[in-house]
């Protein structure tokens, strides 16, 4: 693992053991949250093996959005389909990242034409859906152009997990690069994740914040729902490691 | 029809060649039943295959397939609902079929009880079926008017309808073969040699079916069809005088059906769960379509769109042919619903919630019903069996109420579970693990992972019950360096139940 992240967790780790937030802690990505409402966000697994933990980072995010009465009951619907490589989604577990089983609908698709179709409902529907799908390949740009008119219309918020090395061009309002992150706790604790954005569209801008520049680590508190900032590294030559990918 | 097994339609045969099919019996095939060719030449049921073939060596046959005629009488039941609601279809001995439709208020739809027969005796020769048809007050009395009396066609009222059954033998009475033997034996040849006997006797010598069948004869007992389509109390029936050709024509006919069918639900404080609609065409055929919704509905715009939406789907099998000529809607299951819920019977769909609603039916018309599932908790401690899948749109309408229990099932398990689980669980190789501990290294999908930390073991005891053959299972939580996160299994006691435990991948933590 990267020098740099062994630092950050070790001071992760002190600071929470003397019981204080953790030093540095730029706060712009964390306060504004990952994902936009009502928009597309695409994560992009660092490597194959990161697939699971970038689609735990794309629920999270989604749950992240949630205002306290969004987690009584507003529905997520997952759309199992052909780009499933690691299985179904589990209630038990899902319900640690914020999505009781009462929230949980689960449409499974045989083909991408109906996965799209289904997506593009369940976002146009005006109730502010939650909406996750690992697509098997990734959108084109007018598939896309649809899914974020949907969005818009009804207000349905997607987390779209993308094929490992997807790249091209996107309306999302946010594309995210994950990876998974060995937790501070002293055994195995909660989720964390080293992030890194790779677009951000404003909405009614044109221009594309900027991107690329910093890696985040992330971590999720299941106490409170939320994803924590952790710490953020700049490093513009940070390239990703093949190891074990 | 008493030819119906051999007339619902062998595409293989051509009318005029001698056709008959046949039953494997004691003592080799015998003849069933034999078109008019074949038996114009002297093919009779129940001859043996070899004599037949003696006479007519050019006889085609088919082994007698009594499923496909019970399917067949089916499929022309629910062609039949164009004329009646109230549909039996049922196949009899020798390869003859019967239907059954209740006409009683239906008539007068056609001009009359005679031009009904006509219409339904026109519809059924053009299918190439033989057809005997008789109209009587009672279901007996029909029944035993088409298979016995010379005119059966002929409506008879009072007396004559009593005179008529009279003279009708004792086998119309719907009785099991050695009882009209004896009766005939004893010289009790008809209906009418009957009648005069006292009932107590007959019941001591013959049993009380004998009198229970005059009686329903009669109509001094009521009898009732069991219906092919189960009665609705909310059913919208609509004939059109001029068939309906186009799509277009097809869709607003719907939409008032549906408009119709939700002002019924609506005055009832009813929602629809289940819809029939049923189209018969002019030549005869009909299709037949149910949906089910996600919650009780009386939504007119919504029901019809689903209506449409699953028609369009079977675009390809259904055409409207010369034309639609009747629509029969019906909601065959339906709940009580709150007051609000209908403030949305005319205006748009409103709430968050009815949007849902919608927009679940229309995913489950589209890709069908089971597609679109809730969790449900189940009282299994073997994680893949704590989880089922309901359908949406067959759950019990408090899906709320199932989730909390579930959730608070799940909320008591000793640790924590994975958020993705493996739909069945993959065999990891591990090449580096303390005995009876958690592995230290790992191989899965050809990837290797070194295990940084871990927890457990959480043991798994089998439902032993089940006598499925699992074992016990040793779960562990795994974070390998780089902060990937696994649930594996050690399958198997070491020493107790397996010399050689093998390890298994069965979720994946955030």
């Amino acid at each position: 693992m990267d020098r740099r992240f062994r630092l950050a967790l070790l001071e992760a780790r002190l600071a929470r053991l003397e019981g204080r937030a953790s030093a540095r802690t730029p706060r712009e990505t964390a306060e504004e949250g990952l994902f936009e409402r009502a928009s597309l966000n695409e994560v992009l697994p660092a490597a194959y093996a990161e697939t699971p933990a970038s689609l735990g980072l794309a629920l999270a995010a989604l749950a992240g959005l949630d205002r306290p009465e969004d987690r009584a009951a507003r529905p997520l619907l997952w759309f199992a389909g052909p780009g499933d490589d690691f299985g179904e989604p589990y209630p038990p577990g899902l319900a640690r990242l914020g999505f009781a089983a009462n929230r949980l609908i689960r449409v499974r698709v045989r083909r991408e034409g109906d996965m799209l179709w289904g997506l593009e409902e369940a976002l146009r529907a005006r109730a502010e859906l939650r909406v996750v799908a690992a697509l098997a390949r990734p959108l084109s740009l007018t598939a896309s152009r649809r899914l974020l008119l949907a969005a818009e219309a009804g207000g349905g918020t997607a987390a779209l997990l993308l094929p490992v090395h997807a790249a091209g061009a996107t309306v999302a309002a946010t594309r995210w690069q994950v990876r998974a992150a060995p937790s501070p706790d002293e055994g195995v604790g909660d989720a964390c994740w080293r992030v890194r954005l790779l677009r951000r569209r404003r909405r009614g801008a044109s221009a594309q914040g900027p991107a690329g520049e910093t890696e985040t680590l992330m971590e999720w508190d299941h106490a409170s729902h939320r994803l924590r900032l952790v710490a953020a590294l700049r490093d513009r030559a940070w390239a990703p490691r093949r190891r074990a990918g | 029809m008493p030819r119906f097994a051999i007339e619902r339609g062998h595409p293989d045969v051509e009318p005029d060649e001698p056709f008959a099919l046949i039953a494997r019996e004691a003592g080799g095939f015998r003849i069933v039943t034999a078109n008019q060719t074949a038996e114009m030449a002297g093919v009779r049921p129940g001859h043996l295959l070899t004599d037949a073939q003696a006479l007519v060596p050019a006889l085609i046959t088919e082994e007698h397939a009594p499923a496909r005629d019970r399917a067949a009488i089916r499929h022309l039941a629910l062609r039949a609902t164009r004329w009646s609601p109230w549909v039996a279809g049922e196949t009899e001995e020798e390869g003859a079929a019967g239907l059954l439709i209740d006409v009683e208020g239906c008539a007068h739809l056609f001009g009359g009880e005679e031009p009904l027969l006509a219409d339904i005796k026109e519809t059924l020769n053009a299918q190439g079926l033989t057809a005997r048809l008789a109209l009587a007050e009672t279901i007996g009395a029909a029944h035993a008017r088409a298979r016995f009396a010379a005119i059966p066609s002929k409506i008879l009222e009072g007396a004559a309808a009593r005179d008529g059954l009279a003279a009708l033998p004792v086998a119309a009475l719907r009785l099991p073969h050695d009882m009209v033997r004896v009766l005939r034996r004893l010289g009790l040849k008809r209906i009418g040699d009957l009648l005069p006997l006292k009932r107590a006797d007959l019941t001591a010598r013959f049993g009380a079916a004998l009198p229970r069948r005059l009686d329903q004869m009669l109509g001094r007992e009521p009898e009732s069809l069991s219906p092919l389509l189960p009665p609705a109390s909310y059913r919208i029936r609509t004939m059109f005088a001029e068939p309906l050709i186009s799509e277009a024509q097809v869709t607003r006919a719907i939409d008032k059906a549906a408009k119709d069918l939700a002002r019924l639900l609506v005055d009832q404080a009813k929602g629809t769960r289940q819809l029939e609609l049923v189209l018969t065409r002019v030549d005869g055929d009909a299709v037949r379509l149910v949906i089910g919704t996600a919650s009780p509905s009386a939504h007119a715009p919504h029901l019809a769109r689903l209506l449409k939406q699953r028609l369009d789907r079977l675009a390809d099998r259904f055409d409207p042919g010369f034309g639609i000529d009747a629509l029969q809607l019906s909601s065959l299951r339906h709940e009580e619903m709150a007051g609000e819920q209908h403030a949305l019977v005319d205006g748009e769909a409103a709430s968050a919630a009815e949007e849902i609603t919608v927009l679940l039916d229309r995913l489950g018309a589209r890709m069908g019903f089971e597609t679109v599932t809730r969790p449900q908790g189940e009282e299994s401690h073997i994680p893949e069996r704590a989880v089922v899948w309901a359908p949406v749109a067959a759950a019990a309408h408090a899906p709320n109420e199932a989730a909390a229990w579930a959730q608070a099932a799940w909320a008591s398990l000793p640790r924590e579970r994975p958020f993705l689980m493996l739909p069945s669980a993959e065999p990891a190789e591990v090449t580096a693990e303390v005995p009876e501990g958690p592995p230290r290294q790992f191989r899965w999908r050809r990837v290797t992972y070194r295990v940084a930390k871990a927890e457990g073991p959480e043991r798994v005891a089998p439902e032993w019950w089940k006598g499925d053959g699992a074992r016990t299972r040793d779960y562990y939580r795994l974070e390998d360096e780089e902060g990937r996160r696994f649930w594996l299994y050690r399958d198997g006691l070491f020493e107790r139940e397996t010399d050689a435990p093998r390890w298994y991948v069965h979720g994946l933590f955030a």
